[in-house]
C-alpha cells in the first residue's frame, strides 16, 4: 500500500480495511459481472478484531431463519496474506439469485 | 414534442436532482482535477462549480492528505474497485465548518465517503466520482454516548466520598493480582487499616465531621502511595491498599510512615482541630493461600492485633 508514516493502531486498522476492501471488492465485482447485477454497497464496518467469527455474528443471529452462506478462502502468492470471505445471502434474495444462476447455467 | 425536446427536459430535471440531492457529488479526472461539483459541495465549501472547475484538488483543499487519498484512489483506477472512507478512521475528506452553530455541537462536518470509478464507452476508467455523506449527527451522538459510558464506568469504580476505588473494583484488582502471584514468583503485600475510635468522632461531632475525617485519611493514604499501589475504601472507616511488588519489610516502612503522618494530622472541622490515629495490619502473599479472601483475612488479623495491642500501630501477620 506504499504507506510511509508511523504505524498506529488507527492507521493499522485503516490499512487492514483498505486491503480487505480490495480483496472483497475484487470478488464482489466479479460476482456482480457474472450475475449481471450492480450491488449497492454500504460503508464497511469493523465488527471486531481478534475474535472468532461466531462471536461477531452472534448479535443478530436470532433474526435469521435461513441464510445461504458461501465461504471463499484465498491467499496471495508469496505474501503472508490469507483471506476468508464469508458471503451471506438473505432469504429474500435467494429467489433472484436462483433465477440468475439458472440463466447462467442455461447460457 | 420532439424526441430531442423530451431528452432536453429529462436532462434538465436530472440536473435538478443532481444539484438538490443532500449528498456531495464530486467528479475528478485521473489527474485529480475537479470536473463536477454539485449543489451540496457548493453550499458547504462556498466555492462555485466555475471556481473549482479544472482546479487541482490538493491545491484547492490543502487540508486533504494527498498521499492518503491517492492511496485510496489508486485501486479504484487500477482495479475498478470502490473505496470508502469512514468518519471513525478519518473524520472528513473536505473540512467543512459545521453549518448548525446552535443545534450542532461538532466543530466540523463528519463525513463518510464512497469513491468509485467512472468509465468511458470502452470501459476505461477516465474519472473518479466521490459521494460525500454528512454523518455529523450520527458521529456526535456516538461520541457523546461513548464519553458518557466512560464517565459511568469511572463512577462505578470510584467511592464517592473519598475518590478512592470502591470495594467492588478494588477487590477485582486484588483478584487479578492474586492470580498473577499464583503464576509468577514475585512478592506483594496487602495493607488494611482502620481509623481508631471512629464511632466517638461521629457521636461527639456528628456524621458530617466523620465524613471530613474519612476524606482526610483517604488523602493521607493517597499521599503515601506509590503509583503502582492500589488503594480502595474497604468499608465505613476501613481502607485497603494493595502494594504490588513489595515485600513485607518494604511494606512495613510504608505503613509506619502512613501511621505517623495520620498521627501528626490536624483535621480542621468547624473551627475545631480533630486528631485521629490509625491501626494497620499487613500480610504478604503466601503460596499456601488458595483464595484471595484468605489474604484479606490475614491482613485483617494483623489489623485486629494492632487494635488489641492498644491501637495506633502496625502489625505484620505471620502464618504459624
Amino acid at each position: 500500500m506504499n504507506y510511509q508514516g508511523e504505524l498506529t493502531v488507527k492507521v493499522e486498522l485503516e490499512l487492514l480495511m483498505d486491503i480487505a476492501n480490495i480483496l472483497i471488492g475484487a470478488v464482489l465485482k466479479g460476482l456482480a459481472e457474472q450475475i449481471d447485477m450492480s450491488f449497492s454497497q454500504g460503508h464497511p464496518v469493523v465488527l471486531g478484531q481478534h475474535a472468532p467469527v461466531s462471536e461477531l455474528i452472534k448479535a443478530n443471529a436470532k433474526r435469521w431463519k435461513k441464510t445461504l452462506a458461501i465461504e471463499l478462502s484465498y491467499g496471495i502468492e508469496n505474501y503472508n496474506i490469507s483471506c476468508d470471505l464469508l458471503l451471506l445471502f438473505t432469504e429474500d434474495s435467494l429467489k433472484t439469485l436462483n433465477y440468475k444462476v439458472a440463466f447462467l447455467l442455461e447460457g | 414534442m420532439s424526441q430531442a425536446q423530451v431528452e432536453v427536459s429529462e436532462v434538465h430535471w436530472l440536473m435538478d436532482m443532481f444539484q438538490t440531492v443532500d449528498v456531495g457529488l464530486v467528479v475528478l479526472n485521473c489527474d485529480y482535477r475537479i470536473q463536477v461539483w454539485n449543489g451540496f459541495m457548493e453550499n458547504h465549501s462556498g466555492l462555485t462549480p466555475r471556481q473549482v472547475r479544472d482546479r487541482y484538488l490538493f491545491d484547492l483543499f490543502s487540508e486533504i492528505d494527498e498521499d492518503w487519498l491517492r492511496r485510496k484512489c489508486d485501486p479504484v483506477i487500477l482495479l475498478k474497485n470502490r473505496a470508502f472512507t469512514i468518519w471513525e478512521q478519518r473524520p472528513y475528506i473536505f473540512k467543512f465548518r459545521n453549518y448548525r452553530p446552535i443545534t450542532g455541537s461538532a466543530e466540523y462536518m463528519y463525513q463518510n465517503s464512497t469513491i468509485f470509478p467512472l468509465t468511458d464507452t470502452r470501459g476505461q476508467v477516465t474519472h473518479l466520482c466521490f459521494i460525500i455523506y454528512d454523518v455529523t449527527d450520527v458521529a456526535v451522538s456516538r461520541i457523546e454516548l461513548e464519553s458518557m459510558n466512560g464517565r459511568l464506568k469511572q463512577l462505578t469504580k470510584t467511592d464517592f466520598l473519598t475518590q478512592l476505588f470502591n470495594r467492588g473494583h478494588w477487590e477485582e484488582n486484588l483478584i487479578q493480582e492474586f492470580k498473577r502471584l499464583q503464576r509468577y514468583q514475585h512478592k506483594s503485600t496487602l495493607l488494611m487499616c482502620d481509623i481508631d475510635h471512629f464511632k466517638r468522632i461521629n457521636d461527639t461531632y456528628g456524621h458530617a465531621a466523620g465524613d471530613v475525617v474519612i476524606q482526610a485519611i483517604a488523602d493521607a493514604v493517597r499521599k503515601n502511595l506509590r503509583s503502582t499501589d492500589i488503594a480502595g475504601r474497604y468499608g465505613g472507616e476501613e481502607y485497603a491498599v494493595l502494594l504490588v511488588d513489595t515485600t513485607l519489610k518494604q511494606a512495613t516502612v510504608l505503613a509506619e510512615r502512613l501511621r505517623q503522618s495520620v498521627e501528626a494530622l490536624c483535621i480542621a472541622y468547624n473551627g475545631q482541630q480533630l486528631k485521629v490515629t490509625l491501626s494497620l495490619g499487613l500480610a504478604e502473599y503466601h503460596t499456601d493461600m488458595t483464595e484471595h479472601r484468605q489474604w484479606i483475612e490475614a491482613a485483617d488479623k494483623g489489623l485486629y492485633q494492632s487494635k488489641a495491642n492498644g491501637r495506633n500501630q502496625v502489625t505484620c501477620f505471620t502464618p504459624e
